[in-house]
């Protein structure tokens, strides 16, 4: 059986990055697809040289290939929102949402703040540092479908929370309740998005 | 060759089925292996193969193992547990449609 170089390997993984296959996870499983249909066409006799052969593979089977990048990512979102769901009842999560309010608590009382400068500090205090974090791990050049989107949605309903439930009214009268809503939410995030980190870490042997 | 709608709903059996008699394997391999056992009359596309083993691997019915192989990496699935029962229903789910549709297109002539 014919088999491709590093070289072709790596041609065809910059040409589905070139087309939007961003994320590593699917892309590694679309290069080998295509590099094992290559491989065939030269082991039943195709003469042609490995670029040739790839181009008109691609002219039969791009938009194939492609066509089913949404429903990728639509799934990746699902799957993120299962784990979120899945690590919120999880004890490590309820253990450090707890340990993280008792903190809370004391630091309220340490620096004496009043109870509403307070929630708006803390919650304040808590979305920019998971701000500044997220970012740093999605500004990785290497992206994962599953991971990406579990940080898009951590930001996304943190940035919402901060943006229309701060200064409601419903905040202020539930201040409490809210603030450990929120520390709970962003526990889970965190703990799915370090066993994520780990899977692929893992699977991908990287 | 049957149109490839007829297949569309028995992609998810004719997968965990395959990966039942065969253990590990991996996305090309699928495609080759239904394409072969068909007689070429069941061409899986790439682009319907991949988001159903995804599905069954986010549904816990498949894992999924990374190798190096060939200057690449190559993602191999195999059945859990789950995967294993579930494979046995969907078998006999396949099996009992099959034989709905044949005594609708071939009745049994009644003896009244």
């Amino acid at each position: 059986m014919k088999k491709l170089t590093k070289e072709n390997i790596q041609f065809i993984d910059t040409y589905l990055k070139n087309f939007d296959v961003i994320f590593f996870d699917i892309r590694i499983e679309m290069t080998d697809h295509v590099a094992s249909e290559i491989e065939a066409k030269m082991s039943r006799g195709d003469a042609r040289d490995f670029y040739d052969i790839f181009k008109s593979y691609m002219v039969e089977h791009k938009k194939g290939l492609l066509k089913n990048l949404n429903k990728f990512k639509w799934q990746a979102t699902k799957k993120a929102f299962k784990q979120i769901f899945i690590n919120s009842y999880h004890p490590k999560t309820l253990f450090f949402t707890v340990v993280s309010m008792l903190c809370l608590f004391w630091g309220w009382n340490f620096l004496e703040f009043s109870v509403g400068y307070s929630v708006n500090f803390s919650v304040s205090l808590l979305m920019l540092t998971l701000f500044m974090i997220l970012m740093t791990v999605l500004k990785k050049k290497v992206k994962f479908s599953v991971l990406h989107e579990l940080i898009s949605i951590t930001l996304i309903l943190n940035y919402s929370l901060f943006h229309y439930l701060l200064d409601s009214s419903f905040m202020q009268t539930w201040s409490l309740v809210c603030v450990t809503l929120v520390v709970w939410f962003n526990v889970s995030c965190i703990k799915s998005i370090l066993d994520l980190k780990l899977h692929y870490k893992k699977q991908l042997l990287i | 060759m049957a149109a490839p709608g007829l297949y569309k709903g028995s992609l998810t059996t004719i997968i965990l089925k395959l990966l039942n008699e065969n253990g590990k394997m991996y996305g090309y391999e699928i495609t080759q292996k239904a394409k072969l056992i068909s007689n070429e009359k069941l061409k899986i596309t790439e682009g319907a193969l991949y988001p159903a083993l995804h599905k069954l691997e986010a549904d816990g019915l498949l894992e999924a193992e990374m190798k190096t192989v060939d200057n690449r990496m190559r993602k191999y699935y195999k059945l859990t547990e789950k995967g294993t029962k579930e494979t046995a229903h969907k078998v006999s789910e396949l099996e009992e449609f099959i034989e709905t549709l044949q005594a609708i297109l071939n009745p049994k002539p009644s003896i009244s």
